[in-house]
């Protein structure tokens, strides 16, 4: 793996290179218009796989393989793609690689945000310039999506649903039409084959900004689900604490390392209000606890211990992160994880020393 | 195929023959037979057997299935499938077979073709009655062995790889209440073509048989091919130590159908087709072997009496993997698969469209195209030959459900399994409950009919009471003919029960389910009875008790309830016991009610008072507030079946059980605040000792959470008490006042949730009673709780946390 040391936060394609060059070099199977990779070879690089050299392919997404195959098999046929479901659940991270495996980069990217402006999806204006020479091509500013349509690329938005309504609508002509019209100087930009969209959505974000149904024809959706199964999150909270850990050289830990059953066991008894036995239940705390929080809890334990530990991670290097995933509203959750701690913790066999370690940074 | 035949494999020892290469029958002048195999509800073979039979044109059809089965060929034209040949055993109709026809089956085409060519039908497998005794005898045998009979073998007689599937268990295996599951992997003689779909890395066995089978030029090579890979299948399995021992009655089954073939052919038909399953078309390829050794085979074979007839079925039915079901997942995808040649995949989705827009969705035509592009770019990333049906319900879920799974399933249920419905025609044979149910309605002037009608009985009258006997009767059987429209449960001690009758047509499904239980209504609801106790827990038996009675079904109540008994001594949890203590017991007051009074359920229901009374105490200590508070519900619950016991003396032992929970020191405080005012109410204790008992507790030393748990349990039982009685309020009131504040936010919630479950007027009078009290006691402040916040500027602190609790405590719901 060819990382870039000077940069804190790699791009997914720069940051696996080396495996987007092996698959490409042993890719035999027809690529759609533009794309990089094939379609196969798109699932390969998400899901992981050996390739015929032998070059091993890390799996970035950890869930159903079927999720991916539509993803990739929707972005094959045009369509764009929208990535639905609760925060951390990988909706970004799986937009991020599967653009920059079909286009070559994943660096296309609008964030939508209440303040989002039509410029933003369709194009903005050099006012220096406008204002001196008129409207001309210099002194247009393109959007990352006039600039996808242009060169073939995936452009992704992130966070559909907070972009204001009519800022949405600008897309459907986008979408529908494939083109995109520059009124001002009597042109248009028309979308060269390859150019798509992946967009992605937050399920509490229902009723915000609700997609129009306009809007939403033009997707085909995908749902991102937490992940089914103690194991299957015990293993993307290791490999990705892991990835993190190395672009900032910490150590990596074991796959299954206590400390991370640890935090998944907390996170997935506090998500769904009761232990993993089935015998408790707990109250669960506002926050969403999701994955990608278990995942920051872990990385930040590792350093800790690191810099300031004695190297090895125990609990007392997870147990502030923890309190600070869980205690998001001051009021409530803080009686809940204490009662969590009280009633769960305590008791639990091997959890002794976790315990202590709670009630100290609890204060 | 035909005259022709297979590779040498050592089961049919045959010459090899120039022709079965060449896929085509050796011209001569003698008669021809054609061995059509297929894969059953296989909608690819159902299309190869309907266009082998056009060209060859046969003047008899042989058809794998029973031999007795015959007569019913007759009824073919008025039926309209899904539907099943039914075979019960008459001495035991729990030992029953199905042989279950989708339209897309090729059994069902080769029967439909016969039919509408006016050529008879044969079934040549072994007839029904033998398979049974054969079954039978086998069981004995393992009984008799102690060898635990292997279910899966065992429970198929007509064969493993027959198209039959049967319950000669029914005890295990209630109809109707299971969802349509997925069938586990099929054997190789069960589906030897989906086996060999699956070694050639496919999943979906129907689409490999359109990808590889039906690429050959005509349907008689088509099944010349599959001949010749299920000989080379058989030889292997033969070899293969590893491969299942197939059904131990394959070699009479074989020999039957071959004895069978050259009865037609001694007949002198000229051309004779013969459609069984895949697996056995190499061992009736002629030529065949000399008959004299089939012959000794099957001499003196036994065989018990059976009745068959057709009875309708479901797509649903169709679609279950146990039982009796067809194990065929996908019932509306294989009907679609066959009847559709053309854009197969496109005018699914066309057909998706128009379900969801009967929703009111909106799917327009653009929709419906992206899903079928989705589908196909699937297939092609997936590496599928051509589309399957897991790409078509991901592209589905992706184009046309916005990605909701509960959509998704809505459109499985409804076009991927489906909601067709058989029927048989007037005059084919009734099943004998389905004549016995008929006449009973008759005599009791009820008409099986489509239209909803309700019914009001009165069961003081004779009449009135055998219509109910009737209906509980078939709720037993799960033949919901009549639903009650008010819990009869409930309504137990009444004399009237109110009923919806409605003859809904699946209803003879059901029906037909229900026969394998017995030949008469009472004989059935009887044995299906005796069925579900077997596995039951103690609440499930418990309502089978309630169900029994209502049903008047005396002859299996002595055992249900020694089964209730023997569970009830080893049930470890009081909850369950609790649980089981009320049915009991309003079972055993309404069989006195009815005049029926039953000895053994009054000395069931005391020893279960008596053994649950024993466990609370034990169970209470240590237990956390919600399951405590869980515990004392059910206390309450079984209190007030108690009081139906009148003057039993065991209500002496339960009284005692709630004294001593009452007066107990270190138990949560739920349930002893829920025991003390249950003995108040049932007058056992004086409000003056209430009182005490209350500010005994609320005083320090208690932590206040057992205290708050107390008064909501003490609550739970309704709120007035408080606001008639002052000395009550006036301790609760001044335990308010001394609660220490940081303890008095950790018990607010437990507080509010007891005031926010009583009723407004509940909250209103206590709120009254509370403001009477203040003025009585000199404190100011408003006169009553209006909901008027200035009431919080009292400038004494001391009052105003009180008051202020008892605002937002009351007046927070108004
Ligand atoms: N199923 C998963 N497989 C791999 N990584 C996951 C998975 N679920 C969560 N993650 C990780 O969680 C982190 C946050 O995910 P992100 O894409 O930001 O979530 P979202 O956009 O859905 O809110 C990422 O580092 C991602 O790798
Ligand atoms: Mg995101």
């Amino acid at each position: 793996m060819t990382t870039t040391p000077d940069l804190l936060r790699p791009h997914a394609e720069q940051q696996f290179a080396s495996e987007l060059a092996a698959l490409a070099a042993q890719d035999d199977r027809p690529r759609p218009p533009a794309w990089h990779l094939s379609p196969q070879a798109v699932v390969t690089y998400l899901m992981g796989g050996t390739l015929p050299d032998g070059t091993v392919i890390s799996p970035k997404y950890v869930g159903a393989r079927r999720l991916v195959e539509v993803a990739v098999a929707t972005l094959a046929t045009d369509r764009a793609l929208l990535l639905l479901g609760l925060p951390g659940t990988a909706k970004t991270w799986v937009g991020e690689h599967l653009a920059a495996a079909v286009s070559g980069r994943s660096t296309l990217l609008v964030q939508g945000t209440s303040g989002t402006a039509e410029d933003a999806v369709r194009y903005g204006w050099n006012y220096a310039r406008l204002i001196a020479e008129g409207p001309s091509e210099a002194a247009l500013v393109p959007s990352p999506v006039m600039t996808a349509m242009r060169e073939a690329s995936v452009v992704r938005i992130e966070e559909l649903t907070r972009i204001p309504s009519d800022v949405q609508d600008a897309l459907i002509t986008i979408l529908s039409e494939k083109t995109l019209p520059v009124p001002e100087l009597g042109t248009e930009v028309q979308a060269a084959r390859g150019f798509n969209v992946i967009a992605t959505a937050n399920d509490r974000d229902r009723g915000v900004n609700e997609l129009s149904s306009a809007l939403r024809r033009r997707f085909n959706t995908v749902v991102l689900p937490l992940p089914a199964t103690f194991e299957e999150e015990v293993e993307i909270v290791t490999r990705r604490s892991a990835q993190l850990g190395t672009s900032l050289d910490l150590p990596t830990l074991p796959a299954g390392h206590e400390e991370i059953r640890r935090v998944v066991t907390v996170f997935r008894e506090l998500r769904s209000g009761r232990t993993l036995d089935g015998r408790t239940a707990v109250r669960p705390p506002s926050g969403s606890l999701s994955t990608a929080e278990a995942i920051s809890v872990v990385t930040n334990g590792v350093a800790l211990a690191t810099h300031f530990g004695d190297g090895a991670i125990g609990p007392d290097d997870i147990a502030a992160g923890i309190l600070g995933a869980v205690v998001k509203d001051p009021a409530g959750d803080a009686a809940v994880w204490s009662e969590y701690l009280e009633t769960v913790v305590r008791e639990r066999e091997g959890w002794g020393s976790f315990y202590a370690a709670c009630r100290e940074v609890a204060g | 195929m035909t005259v022709t035949d297979v590779p040498t494999g050592p089961v049919v020892p045959v010459e090899p023959d120039p022709g079965a290469r060449t896929g085509r029958p050796v011209a001569h002048d003698g008669p021809r037979v054609d061995v059509l195999g297929v894969r059953h509800h296989g909608p690819g073979s159902a299309r190869a057997v309907a266009a082998a039979l056009d060209e060859l044109r046969p003047t008899v059809v042989l058809l794998e299935g029973p031999a007795d089965a015959d007569p019913l060929s007759v009824y073919v034209p008025g039926l309209v499938p899904p539907v099943a040949l039914l075979a019960t055993v008459d001495d035991d109709p729990a030992q029953a077979s199905f042989w279950p026809f989708a339209s897309f089956s090729p059994e069902w085409q080769a029967l439909a073709w016969a039919a509408a060519h006016d050529v008879p039908v044969r079934f040549i497998d072994l007839p029904s009655g033998t398979v049974a005794a054969l079954t039978a005898a086998r069981r004995a045998a393992e009984a008799a062995l102690d060898v635990p009979a292997d279910e899966d073998e065992s429970a198929v007689p007509g064969g493993a790889d027959s198209h039959a599937s049967s319950v000669p268990d029914v005890e295990h295996d209630v109809p109707g209440d299971e969802a349509p599951d997925t069938p586990a992997p099929a054997s190789v003689r069960e589906d030897p073509l989906g086996a060999l779909a699956a070694a050639a890395g496919h999943d979906d066995a129907e689409r490999w048989w359109e990808d590889v089978v039906e690429q050959r030029s005509g349907s008689l090579e088509t099944f010349a091919a599959v001949a010749e890979a299920m000989a080379a299948l058989r030889e292997h399995a033969e070899h293969d130590t590893r491969t299942p021992e197939g059904d131990e009655d394959e070699e009479l089954r074989e020999a039957h159908m071959r004895q069978q073939v050259r009865a037609a052919l001694r007949e002198g038909h000229a051309r004779i087709a013969v459609v069984c399953g895949a697996w056995h078309a190499p061992a009736l390829t002629t030529p065949l072997p000399p008959a004299a050794p089939d012959a000794r085979l099957l001499r003196g074979l036994p065989r018990v009496r059976t009745t068959l007839t057709w009875v309708p079925w479901t797509t649903a039915r169709l679609a279950r993997g146990s039982g009796y079901g067809a194990g065929v997942s996908a019932p509306g995808w294989y009907s679609h698969l066959f009847s559709v040649h053309e854009d197969v995949v496109p005018r699914w989705f066309v057909g998706v469209g128009a379900a969801l827009r009967g929703r009111d969705l909106q799917v327009s035509s653009a929709h419906v195209i992206e899903a079928s592009r989705l589908a196909e770019s699937l297939a092609t990333v997936r590496g599928h030959r051509s589309v399957a049906l897991d790409d078509v319900m991901d592209a589905t879920r992706a184009a046309l459900c916005d990605g909701d799974a509960g959509l998704t399933e809505w459109v499985t249920r409804e076009l991927v399994v489906g909601t067709g419905l058989g029927s048989v025609p007037d005059g084919v044979p009734a099943l004998p409950l389905d004549v016995d149910l008929r006449a009973t309605a008759r005599r009791l002037r009820l008409k099986l009919e489509d239209a909803p009608r309700n019914l009001d009985l009165d069961l003081r009258t004779d009449g009135g009471l055998a219509r109910s006997h009737l209906f509980h009767r078939l709720t037993l059987l799960d033949v919901p003919w009549a639903t009650p429209r008010t819990s009869t449960v409930r309504s137990s001690g009444t004399f009237r029960e109110s009923w919806t009758l409605r003859w809904q047509p699946e209803l003879s499904v059901a029906l037909a389910e229900a026969a394998l239980h017995g030949t008469t209504v009472v004989g059935a609801a009887n044995a299906a009875v005796r069925a579900a106790a077997r596995d039951a827990d103690l609440p499930r038996l418990t309502v089978l008790v309630e169900q029994t009675l209502l049903a008047d079904l005396p002859e299996v109540l002595d055992a249900l309830l020694g089964r209730v008994d023997e569970r009830a001594a080893h049930a470890g949890d009081v909850e369950q016991l609790l649980d089981a203590v009320t049915p009991i017991i309003r079972a055993h007051r309404y069989s006195d009610v009815r005049g029926t009074p039953v000895a053994r359920l009054a000395h069931v229901a005391r020893t279960m008072l008596v053994r649950a009374s024993s466990g609370i105490v034990p169970a209470a200590l240590g237990r956390d507030d919600d399951t405590a508070a869980d515990l004392a519900r059910r206390v309450a619950e079984a209190d007030a079946a108690v009081a139906l016991l009148d003057h039993d003396p065991t209500t002496d032992v339960w009284v005692r059980t709630l004294r001593t929970v009452a007066a107990h020191d270190h138990l949560p405080g739920h349930p002893v605040g829920r025991a003390t005012r249950l003995l108040l109410d049932g007058a056992r204790i004086t409000p003056e000792d209430v009182a005490e008992r209350l500010s005994r507790v609320l005083s320090v030393g208690t932590p206040v959470r057992t205290q708050a748990g107390w008064i909501e349990g003490f609550l739970a039982g309704g709120g007035l008490v408080v606001a008639h009685d002052a000395t009550l309020l006036g301790v609760l009131d001044d335990w308010l006042a001394t609660v220490p504040g940081d303890a008095l936010t950790d018990v607010l919630p437990v507080l509010r949730r007891t005031f926010g479950a009583m009723p407004a007027a509940e909250r209103r009078a206590i709120g009254d009673a509370t403001a009477r009290l203040a003025a009585r006691r000199g404190r100011g402040g408003p006169a009553a709780p209006t909901g008027d916040d200035g009431g919080l500027a009292i400038d004494d602190p001391r009052i105003a946390g009180p008051l202020a609790t008892a605002l937002l405590l009351l007046g927070g719901g108004r």
